[in-house]
């Protein structure tokens, strides 16, 4: 059996100018979509690869997560202009008898901007400083902002932790537990710490630390996800009314058994599909069970092309398929699962007209917006001596 | 799981109507431990005396055909409560001044009249029922509808306020509750059906009144809100409303208890 693939590295969501030089120097712009269909598109062009580097724009914000084997969150939203580029790495392992597969970030190296780091146990290179983990709260994930400027690195501690610059070692934490009351700024000349009276920047960098994951419908023209989905079903639909249209009839179906040219298993597929289409409308779940319902699965054995050890399989399996059948009709189990995939059609239909959630949706796009607009960084203010780290 | 307590598998609907009446004493018991605590010894003992109370409307309740028999029968037991929730008002006015106190014991008297309609809805349907389980749906079906007219209402005042709202933040308030109650009309009726294929299927491990409440619990919250923003908005025609909408959605989570119970006795 193939691993389960629990995923890959890839972007979560951005907005902005985004450019993506590739490790063979190759380059790619990431487009901005209209609507969800054209960012469905889009996805499949635009991979994270091992060694790309990214760089965002103005008002520019990008979100890119990565599957570590321990299922631990990782994750690094990159702030507007800023550079870093992504090393990642393939996993395989098995977890419960189950095989499984995924690649995550092995490596960041952070060249210039603003970042929020989740790294899980990804390496994360950063100017001037080393970061340690030292954080001991089991109920807390590990993460940070850094700020990277030419003369200087600003580490903003999400939980405790140890950074190190120029040979010199300190512990650092979030003051009340909370990121962006400690600010920890290392230049040339030396650490200097400060909690509560921290720089406007590092403010302004804390209230935008999760911005870009929360950028959904931001790049989809204003249609939900639920409308989305909604219009992706009634397209569904129409293609199965066409398609229901060419069923075979009884009649049809008793022509191609006189004809000798179909096998009773090619025969027996065509007939369950049409009465479980005809019977559920030919919505797709429902359909899906109808068809589990409706086959008889011993007259698989007669499929063209399969092999005598497949045959035997089948015949072995039929009589099983055919008591798990009567069980899920006798227990209603089958009514039950195909009423409700009905209702969920229904509720999914319900949802993307419904006037609250698009006005919350529009106002929420609208807040984003304001947000975006609004995202401006005042400079840092000289170090002040009482804040050295001696 | 011990027999009578919460998600203790249901077999049947005979120990249905039981668990509802648990149910119900146990929220008898809060209030107890609460006078408990405050060393009011008088009123520690007439709440403890409110399970006979309940026990002795229990024959009658339990042949109840529909929820108004099952209310009438439990007719005493609520009158008792008025009259202990009256006099415990009175000894608040005269001998106390702790306002936690106070609402602490007005919220559980207000639980236990909550769990004393789904005692109603549950009683009531496993009597019209009969033990069959399209009888119980159609029930289910009446009491939903019941709900459904409470909130519309609620809906209809709320929108009279949306209406009269002046000032931005009376204008934000009322869109919120507006919002709110449009979005709970709207699904209102999916959401019934939804709960309805449950009976559809096999009955599953889970005790009835378990599954009821757990399948209802989102709803609760709603319904809360309904009562919250009227007492905000010190409406009364809409604190009036908003209570019938609790009690009824309380009385169908009773009647949804019931039926799951005879699909379980199936």
């Amino acid at each position: 059996m193939d691993a389960v693939d629990c995923g890959g590295v890839a972007y979560s969501s951005y907005c902005g100018e985004v450019a993506v030089k590739r490790k063979g120097g190759s380059s790619v712009k990431f487009g901005k979509a209209s609507g969800f269909d054209e960012e469905m598109q889009l996805r499949q062009k635009q991979e994270i690869k091992d060694g790309d580097r990214i760089t965002t724009g103005r008002k520019s914000f990008m979100t890119i997560m990565g599957h570590p084997q321990d299922n631990s969150m990782q994750m690094v939203c990159a702030y507007p202009e800023s550079e870093f580029l992504v090393r990642t790495k393939d996993w395989e392992g098995e977890k419960k008898g189950e095989k499984q597969k995924g690649t995550e970030i092995s490596k960041l190296e952070l060249v210039r901007g603003a970042f929020s780091i989740y790294p899980a146990a990804a390496e994360v290179k950063i100017p001037m400083v080393e970061i340690k983990d030292t954080n001991k709260k089991k109920d807390v994930t590990f993460h940070y902002i850094v700020d990277i400027l030419p003369d200087m690195t600003v580490v903003i501690p999400g939980c405790a932790m140890q950074v190190t610059a120029a040979g010199k070692s300190h512990e650092t934490k979030p003051w009340f537990g909370m990121m962006g009351m400690t600010e920890l700024m290392v230049t040339r000349s030396g650490m200097f710490e400060k909690k509560t009276e921290v720089d406007a920047r590092v403010t302004m960098l804390s209230s935008y630390a999760n911005f870009s994951t929360g950028l959904g419908g931001m790049v989809s023209g204003g249609e939900s996800m639920m409308e989305y989905s909604s219009r992706k079903m009634e397209e569904g639909k129409k293609k199965s009314e066409e398609a229901m249209r060419q069923m075979p009839t009884d009649a049809d179906l008793e022509q191609m058994r006189k004809s000798g040219k179909f096998s009773e298993a090619q025969i027996e597929m065509s007939r369950a599909m049409s009465k479980s289409m005809k019977e559920s409308g030919g919505s797709g779940p429902a359909a899906a069970f109808g068809m589990l319902a409706a086959m008889d699965f011993s007259k698989l054995k007669d499929m063209p092309g399969i092999t005598p050890e497949q045959r035997k399989q089948i015949e072995e399996a039929a009589p099983k398929m055919a008591e798990m059948q009567k069980k899920m009709k006798e227990s209603g189990q089958m009514e039950k699962a195909t009423a409700q995939a009905k209702l969920s059609e229904k509720y999914m239909s319900l949802a993307a007209t419904d006037p609250v959630m698009k006005k919350r949706l529009a106002a929420a796009q609208q807040d984003n917006q304001s947000k975006l607009d609004a995202y401006e960084l005042p400079p840092y203010p000289a170090p002040k001596e009482w804040a050295r780290v001696k | 799981m011990g027999k009578g307590e919460i998600g203790g598998h249901m077999a049947n609907p005979e120990d249905c109507e039981k668990e509802l009446a648990d149910y119900l004493a146990k929220s008898f018991g809060m209030l107890k431990q609460c006078f408990e605590d405050a060393k009011l010894k008088d009123f520690e003992e007439r709440a403890k005396g409110l399970s006979a109370k309940l026990d002795s409307c229990r024959t009658r309740a339990a042949k109840a055909r529909g929820y108004s028999e099952a209310e009438s029968a439990t007719a005493p037991l609520e009158k008792e409560l008025d009259a202990f929730e009256a006099a415990f008002e009175k000894w608040y006015d005269e001998e106390a001044d702790d306002q936690s106190f106070f609402a602490r014991v007005a919220s559980l008297f207000l639980d236990i009249r909550l769990h004393l309609e789904t005692y109603r809805g549950g009683a009531g349907t496993l009597g019209e029922a009969g033990g069959n389980l399209e009888k119980a749906k159609e029930e289910c079906g009446r009491l939903n509808e019941e709900f459904k007219s409470h909130v519309q209402k609620f809906d209809s005042l709320a929108q009279q306020v949306a209406a009269k709202a002046g000032t931005d933040s009376e204008k934000q308030r009322a869109e919120r509750i507006t919002d709110m109650t449009s979005t709970m009309l709207r699904y209102l009726d999916i959401n019934h059906e939804m709960l309805m294929t449950e009976l559809l299927g096999p009955a599953g491990k889970e005790g009835a009144l378990e599954k009821a409440l757990r399948m209802t619990g989102s709803a609760q919250g709603e319904v809360s809100g309904l009562r919250s923003n009227a007492y905000h908005l010190n409406d009364e025609a809409m604190q009036e409303a908003a209570a019938s909408a609790s009690f009824s959605f309380f009385a169908y989570r009773g009647a949804l208890c019931a039926a799951f119970a005879i699909q379980g006795g199936k």
